[in-house]
């Protein structure tokens, strides 16, 4: 007769749902996504004026519900163009730097985080020391000269952000890449006689996408953050086009007589950031809460 | 361990001269600092231009400009200044202490915010507090940190007079650009105090302190914060090069007089030297920083120091 193991109760750890907070969390991070990225794709249905139109009559003026009579919903700038409109179009900035940038340094970097980590080698260690001099290269240095050589521009920034950035992702990739290339099935397959490239995209890459994927909804808010900051200093992109570091540039002048010109394009900024933050950690809480 | 330290001392300098090699061909590719010199002095005429090149020594080969700059500077001579005839080393010299002061005072802004907030987080785990708290640090990390200084000029500088909105004249000076980088700071490491406590709150040897009756306020301070200590400084260390970011930006919203303004200005003016000696100063505290964080991991861990 067999014993029965004594039936003991071990103190499981309660596991409790997520807290209310953190699915209003999720969706209010993807109101505000969505709000940016309808505001990028639609601004010229959405921007109520022509956001190049300058009115010097009209300079300065104040946000309707501030002062009675002002016809512009959040005031005008300092040749007095419409602030909504051009936070509006500025959106387009924002979003296509944090996406386009995410999306060459993710793909760049992923690619040869696979192919370091699953053949190791020569090539691994080259990979990883030119990734060690990239991460060690303080960020504002290398745009600051980056920019001064190449000049300000859209294109630009996405390349800084791009070139700067691809080592993360390598190194993360890396490192899931080695953790399952001697899983049992991945050696079954190579048994079986399927070629690496096809183990690389059916097995290696699926078990590293989650972790990438939370580091490139995070980019994105870091990235928009980084535009802006470097378009504040005349690094960015060109200051003709409205953008949201560019228009806070502008409004540094009249910060004593108009608080409405420096106050709400931050607070797009501020706000479309939030969104993929929320989401990002979201993210990291159900695909790879080891990640810091 | 001397093997250790020799590959990761090794791999610091390596990396500074090619930031330095790096900084000196590329600003080389700005622009001329012969016809940056006479901008809004009239078109200079040939032999002027020649005659300034001759002077900072621009005519030479790349290769031998920068083998003459990175001599000297390993002498601890960092050149001249095209624009002010200054030594580099000087001009570095007057503003460093600016920058230090905002760096450090943003540091300790932020550890003041975040080992408080973030122990009581953990303390209180998904209770309302640890929410609100974490809310709270999502905010500061997506506030743009220029932004945050021009709400706090604008509310505490124009509207309030409490503090000057800009420059530097006297420490009252100090509390805004210290505050913003400060609460920025704050918001990344409130979370990481948070997550490192709650790691180490789980440890046995906490619940053995638990057991056998120690107040739970000593249990927190002598075994849980202590422990959670390591992740916290190694990050902060490794932080470094982004604060160095948020200190240049902040120094140009504020008028700080600092290292960061100094470079800005010096791009623009073509003064190779300056531009040389600010980021190779400023790439050593970084990479000096990093180099004592990693080496201190590996006296702490001695599983590190392979590879």
């Amino acid at each position: 007769m067999e014993a029965t193991p004594p039936a003991v109760a071990l103190p499981v750890p309660v596991r409790r749902g997520p807290p209310i907070g953190l699915r209003l969390t999720l969706a209010l991070g993807l109101g505000l996504v969505g709000l940016s990225l309808a505001a990028a794709v639609a601004a010229p249905v959405l921007a109520p004026r022509n956001p190049e139109a300058a009115d010097l009559r009209a300079r300065l003026t104040p946000p309707a519900w501030f002062v009675g009579g002002s016809p512009y919903a959040l005031g005008t700038d300092a040749i007095g163009r419409d602030i909504l409109s051009r936070i509006i179009y500025g959106a387009r900035i924002s979003l296509t730097v944090g996406l386009v940038s995410v999306a060459l340094s993710s793909v760049v970097g992923t690619a040869l985080g696979l192919a370091a980590g699953y053949y190791g080698g020569w090539w691994d260690e080259a990979m990883m020391r030119f990734a060690d001099l990239q991460l060690s290269f303080p960020f504002i240095l290398f745009a600051l000269v980056v920019i001064a050589v190449l000049g300000p521009g859209l294109g630009r920034i996405i390349f800084v952000l791009a070139v700067t950035q691809w080592a993360s992702y390598a190194r993360l990739v890396r490192s899931e890449a080695i953790a399952v290339k001697e899983a049992d099935y991945i050696q079954a397959a190579r048994a079986l006689g399927v070629r690496d490239g096809r183990i690389i995209w059916r097995h290696v890459l699926p078990n590293a996408l989650g972790a990438v994927m939370v580091l490139a909804t995070l980019s994105i808010a870091n990235n928009i953050l980084l535009e802006a900051a470097l378009t504040f200093l005349g690094l960015g992109v060109d200051p003709a086009v409205p953008s949201w570091g560019g228009m806070l540039a502008d409004a540094r002048n009249y910060i004593q007589t108009a608080w409405w010109d420096s106050t709400f394009p931050g607070l797009a900024i501020m706000l479309t950031v939030m969104g993929y933050n929320l989401v990002g950690d979201w993210l990291r809480d159900r695909l790879s809460p080891d990640l810091q | 361990m001397t093997r250790f330290v020799a590959a990761r001392a090794g791999g610091a300098a390596a990396v500074l001269a090619a930031i330095s090699l790096f900084v000196a061909f590329g600003i080389r590719l700005t622009g001329d600092p012969a016809v940056a010199m006479f901008e809004g002095a009239g078109a200079p005429s040939v032999q002027d231009v020649q005659r300034m090149h001759q002077a900072f020594g621009t005519d030479r080969p790349f290769v031998v400009q920068y083998g003459a700059f990175a001599g000297a500077a390993l002498r601890g001579n960092l050149g001249t200044s095209f624009r002010s005839g200054e030594p580099v080393s000087a001009l570095i010299a007057a503003r460093a202490g600016a920058t230090l002061a905002l760096a450090v005072g943003g540091m300790v802004v932020a550890l003041a915010v975040a080992f408080p907030l973030g122990t009581y987080a953990a303390m209180h785990r998904d209770a309302l507090a640890d929410f609100l708290i974490r809310v709270g640090s999502l905010l500061g990390l997506s506030f743009p940190n220029f932004w945050l200084a021009i709400m706090l000029i604008l509310l505490l500088a124009v509207r309030v007079r409490w503090f000057p909105p800009s420059g530097y004249s006297g420490p009252a000076s100090l509390v805004l650009p210290c505050l913003t980088l400060g609460v920025i700071l704050a918001s990344t490491l409130v979370r990481l105090v948070r997550a490192s406590l709650l790691d180490t709150l789980g440890q046995p040897y906490i619940r053995t302190a638990r057991a056998k009756g120690m107040p739970e306020r000593l249990v927190i301070v002598r075994h849980g914060l202590r422990n959670a200590l390591l992740p916290v400084v190694t990050f902060i260390g490794l932080q470094f090069g982004g604060l160095l970011g948020g200190v240049v930006i902040l120094e140009n919203v504020f008028a700080w007089p600092g290292l960061g303004q100094l470079a800005l200005e010096a791009v623009s003016y073509r003064d190779y030297p300056v531009v040389q000696g600010v980021v190779v100063v400023l790439a050593l505290g970084v990479v000096a920083v990093n180099l004592l964080v990693d080496l201190s991991y590996g006296l702490l861990n001695p599983r590190v120091r392979v590879g």
